[in-house]
């Protein structure tokens, strides 16, 4: 018998994420059998970031006509419309883009084992792998989780990954490293009971002051800057911001909030959104709609009389005490770069790549990644770089690029030379060339036009250029989406794209929106204006003409954003005459194709997004883990493990009794005795939890069970609570029917 | 048997030149063609990273690339479903379905690949671990496909010894041997 994983890491891996991640594998099993539905199962697999992938409606367009594509797993589904056999994306949180060089290799391994050997890092400092099979991702979770990586609420309506500014603790604009901090919220909130019943997504991020971009602080669901006031460190909060379809600017919560109260307000605030942030209508579900809609002083009182409230936590302080032995050190002593021999082109990649840290003698180097897109080797090449020159100090950052923090400036060329041997050492990072897009067509249901395509596109063209281009457009930003919802960050760009198309001559057409003048820097802090759609062949004109026309005409220092608000919707429409027009098909057919797809254009392939999850009621969702949870009682039966299948089943009943007493009473304690009690007062008492022919018999299992016990695990009392368990489950859920609060 | 996910990989000779969008275009044709029961999901461009995959057709059981590791390019096979019997048997067929892939693209496309020369990896780095005792569990089944493939010319198998990647063997063997005599030799 072959090896596998679970055996081979058992003592690599947390005990709980362990179980989790068997969980899951039960779950996956449970769905191949028919006991969990679609929606269920496709929000369950959200949770650990086990994305869907363009096709897996099983249809493919071809360039003349759709296809079906005849997966051997049949008309077995993994989600709604999402074929069991289409292979996925996995996305894998990076908190604050924070990477170990062991981590690096896992993913490396990872990246080539289950996928095609290519790593993507993303806008928010995830990483996504794709084509990923399921029944693949139990394995991969493991070996991840056996470095210190969980994918869990990587997607799905949940707190997504926390980011933090890639630059924290060596930037010389910051007040204080916000690191330990957004580690220890991300860690607070991760699996939190109170952040499992959203609407939609929420996203969190950390910025270590307000002047630069690097938090975007401005367009996440909550946004910390840091902050000194009185000497004492905190945070001003800002809250409801968002892209999307419909971009807010995030609201201020608060003008300095202490970090003792940092994780109990975004607790409270999770209370709020999950309460009464919408749930029906998800195009309005983001908590941005919910503060519009509340104004933010009342989204505030409201807040406040939830912190009021809330059960005391020793972990919103707990962290507070481990802050001081979060320290990030050098590997090499600080030195400077006398005299070595600099090898040509190493200046043109210095000037964009390398930063001086605050501390002396310290550079950040960043590896500039064309489309966020790094190999298997490279990505294990460059953890044995990391390893030579730094320590664990590796950061991927939202422009889709890492960077190793803490290299001596002594090491410079030398580590330069290095990354030429792996064809990593590409400048510009940060400037025109260095372009930022979301997957879009290539891989996303929701992708209208391609954003890869296009990038790439740009990014060849102006790497052409690049020594032409004027000085005042250097360091513009460019970020393309594939479609309106804004992966792509194109509302923060000064050039920003997104995916659109029009029917014209009887043909679908691919085109861009251009938004152009939105603000990168002071954390995202206004975005830009819609000129209307492009052809997306005509693009890399539009951004000559644009910027052509802004290095001739603007006024002494005007900024972009400045230039536009001046020449405003009208001249911009006149400065792009011409490039609406699409030639005749006949004519020109190159039009009617996206960049880097040879097929002819159709948005007939486009599939439901996953990016707004399923909504599932918190109790379905609960109450779907305890029958996993029967169900593996069921597998330790089978295994001869009585013991384990005794205490599985009475956990499968705990549970479901605290996923019914949660809708009366949000915090219900985490232990046993408390559970029953609850129970037992508030849905046996009350004959809520009452079958009309047995009574409360059922209830009464998990009473006998909770009171038991047992001298001896035989198979037959695991088997009478293994039976009992399911009985309890099922009256469970009729009991929730009844409430009629689905 | 040590795993079912093999890799091969034949470097071409000719043809190092055409375009990725070439590629593109012949490989979302041979989805439009496709007719067997193996499923041929999607291309992918990936010519924008360097030493890595170059544009990939992407299938159920097994992707096919033009792949540029190691700045060599050639066409990688990369199984990814069992299929079928044991080890030596799906060694044989993963040679096999490469070799007929190249010559697929010789007859399409102006490329020519060179037979003397393959990758072999096991794509698994648990069942198969970049070892000399798993180059040892398949030392038997790989000597009769080579025996096969090359008659009685001299062949020489390195094992890459770098411990993190996954098992590698670099296969050449004397004289000059097309992909389709490889074929041949293994009817």
């Amino acid at each position: 018998m072959n090896a596998n994983w679970k055996e081979e890491l058992r003592d690599l891996i947390p005990e709980d994420l362990s179980a989790e991640i068997d969980t899951f594998e039960a779950q996956i099993e449970q769905k191949k059998q028919g006991q969990i539905d679609d929606r269920v199962f496709a929000e369950t697999r959200l949770r650990r970031g086990v994305y869907g992938q363009r096709y897996d409606n099983g249809q493919r367009f071809d360039g003349q006509v759709t296809k079906p594509l005849q997966y051997p797993s049949g008309d077995l589904l993994k989600g709604p419309d999402t074929v069991w056999d289409a292979p996925g994306m996995q996305r894998i949180k990076i908190p604050y883009g924070g990477l170990t060089t062991d981590q690096m290799e896992v993913l490396a391994d990872i990246a080539e084992e289950y996928s095609e050997g290519i790593l993507h890092i993303t806008t928010r400092q995830d990483i996504q792998i794709h084509y990923v099979h399921i029944e693949d991702t139990p394995d991969l979770m493991r070996r991840l989780a056996a470095v210190g990586i969980t994918t869990r609420e990587a997607c799905g309506n949940s707190i997504r990954n926390v980011t933090a500014c890639p630059l924290s603790g060596v930037c010389h604009t910051e007040t204080f490293d916000v690191t330990p901090y957004s580690h220890a919220l991300a860690q607070f909130l991760l699996g939190h009971p109170d952040c499992q019943d959203f609407g939609r997504k929420f996203k969190i991020a950390f910025s270590g002051c307000a002047q630069e971009a690097c938090g975007l602080t401005s367009m996440h669901d909550m946004g910390m800057i840091a902050r000194i006031k009185d000497g004492k460190r905190g945070f001003e909060t800002y809250v409801g911001g968002g892209l999307g379809a419909v971009p807010h600017q995030a609201k201020l919560y608060s003008e300095f909030l202490p970090p003792e109260e940092l994780l109990p307000t975004a607790q409270a605030i999770c209370r709020v959104f999950a309460r009464l942030g919408e749930k029906t209508n998800r195009a309005r579900a983001r908590i941005k709609f919910l503060v519009a809609k509340l104004g933010i002083e009342e989204f505030i009182r409201l807040v406040e009389e939830e912190r009021k409230i809330l059960p005391d936590d020793p972990a919103w302080t707990a962290y507070l005490d481990d802050l001081d032995n979060y320290v990030e050190e050098p590997l090499k002593i600080a030195a400077p770069l006398n005299g070595v021999a600099r090898p040509k082109a190493f200046d043109t990649w210095a000037e964009t790549n390398i930063y001086k840290q605050r501390q002396e003698g310290y550079v950040v180097a960043t590896i500039c990644l064309p489309l966020g897109d790094i190999t298997s080797d490279q990505m294990r090449n460059l953890a044995d770089i990391a390893r030579k020159y730094v320590k664990d100090t590796i950061r991927a950052t939202v422009e889709q690029n890492i960077i190793l923090r803490w290299v001596s400036e002594s090491d410079v060329v030398s580590l330069y030379n290095d990354l030429c041997e792996l064809e990593l050492a590409e400048p510009g990072a940060g400037t025109i060339v260095d372009v930022t897009a979301c997957p879009g067509t290539d891989t996303c249901k929701l992708g209208i036009s391609s954003s890869r395509g296009l990038a790439a596109e740009l990014r060849t063209q102006l790497a052409q250029q690049n020594l032409q281009l004027a000085d005042a457009i250097k360091n513009f930003r460019i970020k393309i989406s594939g479609c309106f919802n804004s992966c792509g960050q194109h509302h923060v760009a000064d050039l920003g794209f997104y995916g659109n198309s029009r029917k014209i001559n009887g043909y679908t057409v691919p085109h861009f929106q251009v938004v152009l003048g939105g603000q990168w820097t002071e954390n995202a802090a206004s975005y830009g204006l819609a000129m209307g759609a492009i052809p997306s062949k005509n693009i890399p004109a539009v951004i000559e003409r644009i910027t052509d026309n802004y290095v001739e005409n603007r006024e002494k220092d005007e900024s972009f954003q400045a230039y536009i608000q001046r020449i405003g919707k009208k001249d911009v429409k006149e400065l792009l005459q011409g490039l609406t027009q699409v030639p005749a098909h006949e004519i020109d057919a190159s039009y009617y194709t996206d960049w880097g797809d040879i097929r002819e254009f159709t948005i007939g392939d486009m599939g439901k997004g996953e990016c707004a999850g399923e909504v599932v009621s918190l109790v379905q969702f609960e109450l779907s883990g305890c029958e996993t949870e029967s169900f593996e009682s069921q597998i330790h039966l089978e295994e001869d493990d009585y013991e384990a299948a005794y205490k599985t089943a009475f956990n499968a009943m705990l549970h479901a009794a605290k996923a019914l007493v949660k809708t009366q009473f949000l915090d219900v304690p985490e232990d046993a005795d408390a559970i029953v009690e609850e129970f037992r007062t508030r849905f046996c008492d009350t004959e809520l939890f009452y079958n009309q022919f047995a009574g409360a018999k059922f209830a009464n299992y998990l009473f006998r069970v909770h009171e038991e016990e047992v001298a001896e695990y035989t198979r037959d009392i695991a088997h009478q609570v293994v039976e009992e368990a399911q009985l309890f489950i099922e009256e469970a859920y009729a009991c929730y029917g009844q409430m009629n609060v689905v | 048997m040590p795993t079912h996910k093999i890799s091969v990989k034949f470097y071409l000779d000719q043809g190092h030149n055409i375009a990725p969008e070439t590629w593109f275009k012949t490989f979302n044709n041979w989805i439009s063609a496709h007719n067997g029961a193996d499923v041929l999901l999607d291309v992918a461009d990936y010519s924008h990273v360097p030493n890595g995959p170059v544009t990939l057709l992407l299938g159920h059981e097994y992707d096919i690339s033009i792949d540029d590791t190691d700045a060599k390019r050639g066409l990688l096979y990369n199984r990814k479903q069992p299929n079928g019997g044991g080890f030596a048997q799906q060694l044989s067929a993963a040679v096999r379905a490469t070799c007929e892939t190249c010559r697929r693209l010789e007859t399409e496309e102006a490329v020519v690949f060179r037979g003397n020369e393959l990758r072999l990896i096991l794509n698994d780095r648990l069942n198969a671990p970049n070892t000399e005792n798993t180059h040892n569990a398949i030392k038997a089944d790989l000597q009769v496909l080579l025996q096969q493939l090359y008659n009685d010319s001299e062949v020489i198998a390195e094992r890459r010894k770098d411990t993190g990647q996954r098992f590698t063997l670099d296969i050449r063997a004397e004289g000059d041997w097309s992909v389709a005599k490889l074929l041949e030799n293994l009817s």
